[in-house]
């Protein structure tokens, strides 16, 4: 559908149905006001409904059930070609727009072209065009601005318009909206509309009686004289029916039904005129209104033009009467496509002028709700129009092209010299005769071959010989002739006082002044024959006079005033005063006898009369009353013959017609030429204030911006001071255009190398080409980014050049070089290095494994070391659970706790624990970790290294000890088994002593063996001899073989035993207690059987002893022990022992 | 304190030879019917498996294993056991043999005397154990 392509303002609509149609548009937060409205809906109020909602299409409309449980009207939602039934609520259904058309409601599928989606607008239109003055819409709660334009169509054919108060909605944007447009009857809360959408419609025929009234017919000129009063707008030559009809319609929201109380409101109350124009105004315009006549206008009028060699230097349209100025735009759109096609040169100015104000302020603005852009053609849509949300507006270049201004049609001077005049729908609404004064006007202002442009239902007023057709049906003219018949002047004073009662009341009030009414014949016949007289005012000053009154008054020089009081003769001057007073006081006139006025001629007789005359003056005619006495003097001069004097007379005569006739003719024609000079001096006014005004516009937005410049500029200077970034920009050439104090420590700037070429300059850094990076950055718009260093000292800069990039049209090249100074940050790199590789170094020195994992992402990072300690492929060194797979089962659970603790809790994690490797070794590694909590989340950071040997010698520590402390209590056992059986053997206490201490001494010897022992479980044989001899034998003594035998650590106790007895034997008994005795051992092991021979020598033995004296016992039980056995075989020279005990390995 | 009867086999299982006689001297001294030592678990199977015995004194640590390993085939004859070890603490072993008492290296007379004295009361059932 197009937008308001028949919403002409004032298209009488003859209403389809014959009862009221409301439609009702709401969004979010409408079906609370839509329940509110429909449940005070009467049953029978006559007036169908139809709802349309702002849905979801995928979405189920719930409104059909609630409306229809609020009302009793039927409520059904509207299948295509339903027929609009009183007393009926219909409801839009999801996915679908409504329209009203041929007496049926259609469903129109959604589209969404560029987003629009303006479902209330459209149907209201198709509303306001099927009802006309019986169609009403209503706007409820809601997001947005649907329904603002809808409302106007609405408005525009006659309909009512409410919206619904926001401070009842939910949300106040619809309604808001509407309200903005100024296009609203009533503004109320949900629960009064449809009372007073009855209340309307009902009193509405009473409407058509009072716009056919007489009366209100008959007070149309007061009313526009009101009008033009308050508002200084003149509507006197609009169509009355019109007028009739507006101010019909604005009584009845009024409730007013006489006429005179209307007229009393627009006296009374300021802001009834200002309502009333709104509705006399409605401001339907749009862009490319009736696109195929603008395309003829492009094809037919704007193309010639631009190609014509005439129009060359400059083109020049007028669009009067372009409200919010689409006109005007859409006109300026297309010249300027056109200048561009065929390569136009000269200036192309389009004014645009209408006499609201509020209109050509929105205009100058030029933006516009989103929903317009279905007017332009596509291929303006992109070049011509800054999209915003919701709303566009006119590219700078197109606006630059149109000159808005205030201007009336009737009462200002027109422009002149114009190519082309746009006026589509304005002479519509004024008086044929008001059109004929307008199309001449229309012909002045238009050049030679200039263009006339109308509205769809407009013409030319019958004036053919002003304008031929050169398409009628696009309604374009073109001007013929050359001179323009203003006959009636300019300005077009075409409004002053023409109206009837207008002038008679006009009449009225000029009562007070003066006007020669007189005609010259008049006046002829008065002087000849009428007395004199005179009218003075109450101070005697002489206002009128008339007939020869040098009888009676004096004629005085130099006086401005004409005082009768100083011109009346004597005699008269003496009364005159008298009579003046008497008859204002009395108020009616007198007259006065026997006044004798003296003059130099004589004196006369006269009679005065006085009368009051209307305007409050006092007329004093002088009446002779006798003859006149003559008084000659010698003065006077005697006159010459009748005939010769009248002969030169009439030759005076003669002369002086020709020359009065002489005079006129060339008075008139000099003002003529006046009157042109004055014309044209009136159009270059208004152009001038135009442009002015303009100007003055222009003035203001610039200095808007030097304000926003001067600031940048601040902006800019304090930036570049401050910063320690070292900057140079360059224009196109690489010229220096500014840099900062920071860059010259990469190049020698100095102040007056502004506007030098930066390679003129020496520059600082090692290593770099500077004009190619240059160049690169200015012709090839690339970037260069590069750490560069100074030649001389070790200073590092991060450089970049850049493209300049400008955001205006001015686009001017260049580049910007940008130095951060990053020596410290190199410095810290360098020294991080180092760090690092130090770092390393240990760990790898120390063989510790470094992982880290986030639990957030689950990243894990093992190094190398740790790979090898949990023996895990490479392939799985971000598997952390790779790693856990390889601890031992037991060990796993608690290490898992542990882990945990730390990654939830940030405890730190310390554990020891085993791991397997593929080939079944067994490790002890120790675990320790941190958590870091960083910007990027949590960290665990940790290390692990190989305990094996320290705890393996931890367990060997501890199973030494056990062992130890085994030992020791075994040890403490065996002793007090000693003195038990050494209490046995013994009779005597010091006995017992001496025994058990040196049984305890020589266990002692035997133990010796074990402290410097590595090995826990074997001990040497020689040495538990060595030992065990020691302290009771030399060298000379004992013989013992060289070789050896290793014992099992548990032997020691009882074989230790044993010796001791065995020794104690010999020392006490044996070999040893002789001077020259020996001992000879000697020892063998076969298979489990270890044999010691105990041989001793140099004893003299007497027969054998008895055995169990010495510790027999004590063997007896240690042997079994030892798995086994002695042999005492007591030779001549000394005791022979074999022992033999059975080795457990 | 009950004494002992005379009717009492005693198992000395002890791998130290001195500590076994002295606690053969002992027990002797107690007045047990018979007493027999074992130096090894192996030894001890041999002795079990020849007679049963009323109360057996065990060494923990075998040079061919624990002395524990035996306590089943005790149980079943309802001898009663006593440990007598250089180890002093061997808290778990307390919890997991309730019916069997402890003594520690060296341990005097007194102490053995009581502990068989539990022991047997244990065995026989006169003194409730935690096994129930």
């Amino acid at each position: 559908m197009d937008h308001d392509r028949k919403g002409d303002p004032d298209q009488i609509v003859q209403p389809m149905f014959d009862f009221p149609i409301v439609g009702v548009g709401a969004s979010a937060g409408g079906l609370e006001a839509m329940s509110t409205v429909f449940a005070t809906a009467e049953a029978d109020a006559g007036m169908a409904y139809v709802v349309i909602q702002h849905l979801d299409p995928h979405h189920k409309s719930l409104l059909t059930e609630l409306l229809s449980r609020v009302t009793d009207l039927p409520v059904q939602q509207i299948e295509e070609g339903d027929l609009v039934e009183r007393d009926n609520v219909y409801i839009a259904p999801p996915g679908f727009m409504i329209e009203l058309r041929d007496g049926r409601l259609h469903l129109v599928p959604l589209e969404e072209p560029r987003g629009v989606r303006r479902p209330i607008d459209e149907f209201m239109r198709s509303l306001a065009q099927a009802q006309g003055e019986m169609g009403c819409g209503v706007i409820l709660s809601g997001t947005g601005t649907d329904g603002s334009l809808g409302l106007r169509t609405i408005r525009s054919t006659g309909g009512l318009c409410i919206a619904q108060d926001p401070s009842t909605a939910k949300y106040d944007g619809m309604p808001n909206a509407a309200i903005s447009t100024g296009q609203l009857d009533l503004i109320l809360p949900p629960d009064r509309m449809l009372p007073e959408i009855s209340r309307f419609f009902t009193q509405s025929k009473d409407r058509w009686i009072i716009g056919q009234s007489r009366e209100l017919y008959n007070r149309l000129p007061i009313i526009c004289e009101l009008i033009n009063e308050k508002t200084g707008l003149d509507f006197t030559g609009y169509k009355s029916p019109t007028l009739l009809r507006r101010i019909a319609r604005r009584m009845q929201i009024l409730h007013l039904s006489k006429v005179e109380d209307y007229v009393d409101r627009l006296r009374q109350v300021d802001d009834e005129a200002e309502a009333l124009i709104e509705e006399l105004l409605i401001n339907v315009t749009a862009f490319f209104r009736d696109p195929e006549y603008f395309e003829k206008l492009r094809t037919e009028v704007i193309e010639p033009m631009v190609k014509d060699p005439a129009s060359q230097n400059e083109i020049r349209v007028w669009v009067p009467g372009c409200s919010s100025g689409q006109e005007p735009y859409t006109i300026a759109m297309l010249l300027n496509e056109a200048a561009r096609e065929y390569k136009y040169r000269g200036r192309i100015q389009v004014f645009a002028t209408d006499i609201d104000r509020a209109m050509i302020e929105i205009a100058r603005e030029g933006r516009y709700s989103a929903a317009a852009i279905g007017d332009l053609p596509e291929r303006f849509r992109d070049s011509f129009i800054i999209g915003n949300t919701g709303s566009f507006q006119i590219a700078p270049r197109i606006r630059d092209m149109v000159r808005f201004s205030v201007h009336s049609l009737i009462k200002d001077p027109p422009f002149s010299k114009l190519d082309l005049i746009s006026c589509r729908n304005l002479l519509i609404y004024m008086e044929s005769d008001l059109q004929d004064k307008v199309i001449p006007l229309f012909h002045y202002a238009l050049r030679p071959d200039g263009y006339l442009f109308l509205g769809p239902s407009e013409g030319i007023s019958k004036k053919t010989e002003l304008f031929r057709a050169l398409n009628q049906k696009a309604r374009i003219f073109k001007r013929v002739g050359h001179n323009s018949p203003l006959s009636s002047g300019v300005p077009l004073t075409l409004f002053s006082a023409t109206s009837r009662e207008a002038k008679k009341d006009k009449a009225q009030r000029n009562a007070g002044r003066f006007e020669h009414f007189d005609s010259p014949n008049l006046t002829a016949i008065r002087e000849a024959f009428a007395p004199p007289f005179v009218i003075v005012d109450k101070d005697g000053h002489i206002h009128e006079s008339s007939g020869e009154l040098s009888v009676y008054l004096q004629s005085v020089h130099g006086e401005s005033k004409q005082l009768i009081g100083i011109l009346a003769r004597p005699g008269l001057a003496e009364v005159v005063g008298e009579v003046i007073e008497t008859t204002i006081a009395r108020g009616e006139g007198i007259a006065m006898e026997g006044i004798e006025v003296t003059s130099p001629f004589g004196v006369q007789k006269i009679t005065l009369y006085s009368r009051m005359t209307a305007d409050h003056n006092v007329a004093l005619v002088f009446i002779d009353d006798g003859q006149f006495k003559a008084q000659y003097s010698s003065k006077f001069v005697q006159r010459t013959p009748e005939d010769s004097r009248s002969a030169r007379l009439e030759n005076d005569l003669s002369k002086l017609r020709y020359e009065l006739r002489i005079t006129v003719e060339e008075l008139e024609t000099a003002n003529e030429e006046l009157k042109s000079s004055n014309e044209e001096m009136m159009s270059m006014n208004e152009e001038l204030q135009s442009a002015n005004e303009e100007l003055e516009t222009a003035n203001e937005e610039l200095k808007t911006k030097l304000d926003e410049i001067a600031i940048a500029n601040d902006d800019l200077d304090n930036i570049l001071r401050s910063t320690q970034l070292g900057i140079v920009v360059l224009d196109q050439d690489a010229r220096v255009r500014v840099f900062t104090n920071a860059a010259t420590a990469a190049f020698r700037l100095q102040a007056g190398d502004v506007g030098r070429q930066l390679t003129d300059v020496r520059s600082l850094i090692d290593k770099v080409d500077i004009k190619s990076v240059i160049d690169r950055a200015i012709n090839e718009k690339k970037s260069y980014v590069q750490i560069v260093r100074l030649e001389n000292e070790a200073r590092y800069f991060m450089m970049r050049c850049l493209p300049y990039k400008s955001t205006s049209h001015l686009d001017s090249g260049g580049a910007v070089i940008v130095l951060n100074d990053v020596s410290e940050l190199k410095l810290l790199e360098a020294s991080l290095g180092l760090k690092s590789e130090r770092l390393a170094f240990a760990l790898s020195g120390a063989k510790i494994g470094v992982w880290e994992y986030a639990p957030e992402t689950q990243e894990f990072i093992s190094d190398e070391r740790l790979l090898d300690l949990f023996d895990v492929q490479l392939s799985d060194s971000h598997d952390m659970e790779a790693f856990f797979d390889k601890v031992l089962t037991e060990d796993l659970a608690e290490l898992r706790s542990k882990f945990e603790k730390t990654v939830t809790a940030g405890l730190p994690f310390e554990h020891q624990f085993r791991v397997r490797t593929q080939r079944g070794e067994t490790r002890w590694i120790k675990g320790l970790g941190r958590r870091f909590d960083s910007e990027e989340g949590p960290r665990l950071i940790g290390v692990n290294y190989d305990i094996t040997a320290q705890q393996e010698a931890s367990i060997r520590q501890d199973l030494l000890v056990r062992e130890m402390n085994h030992r020791v209590k075994n040890l403490f056992a065996v002793i007090s088994a000693l003195t038990t059986i050494t209490d046995m053997e013994s009779e005597t206490k010091p006995e017992l002593v001496s025994t058990l201490k040196e049984r305890i001494a020589g266990l002692g010897r035997a133990y010796e063996l074990t402290q410097n022992n590595r090995d826990l479980r074997m001990v040497s044989l020689r040495s538990l001899l060595v030992n065990m001899f020691r302290p009771v034998t030399t060298d000379n003594n004992v013989i013992l073989p060289d070789s050896d035998l290793p014992l099992p650590t548990a032997t020691l106790t009882p074989l230790g035993l044993i010796l001791h007895e065995l020794l104690t034997n010999a020392i006490k008994y044996g070999s040893l207690a002789q001077p020259h005795g020996y001992l000879e051992i000697d020892y063998s092991r076969e298979g489990k059987l270890l044999t010691l021979n105990w041989s001793e020598h140099g004893a003299k033995v007497d027969g054998e002893p008895d055995k169990s004296g010495f510790g027999s016992r004590l063997i007896t039980q240690s042997l079994r022990q030892l798995g086994g056995d002695i042999e005492f075989d007591w030779k001549p020279d000394g005791l022979n022992i074999r022992l033999t005990i059975t080795i457990r390995d | 304190m009950p004494n002992f009867s005379r009717d009492l086999d005693v198992l000395i299982l002890e791998d130290e030879a001195l500590i076994s006689f002295d606690l053969e001297l002992l027990i002797s001294s107690c007045g047990a019917k018979s007493v027999v030592c074992a130096f090894d678990i192996e030894q001890a199977r041999e002795a079990l498996a020849q007679q049963t015995f009323d109360i057996a004194v065990l060494d923990l640590n075998l040079p061919d294993g624990e002395s524990t390993v035996l306590v089943p085939d005790l149980r079943k004859t309802n001898t009663a056991i006593v440990f007598h070890s250089g180890h002093a603490e061997r808290a778990d072993l307390m919890e997991r043999y309730p019916y069997a008492e402890f003594t520690a290296k060296p341990a005097a007379v007194q102490t053995f005397k009581s502990a068989f004295v539990t022991a047997l009361a244990k065995a026989q059932g006169a003194l409730p154990t935690a096994e129930g």
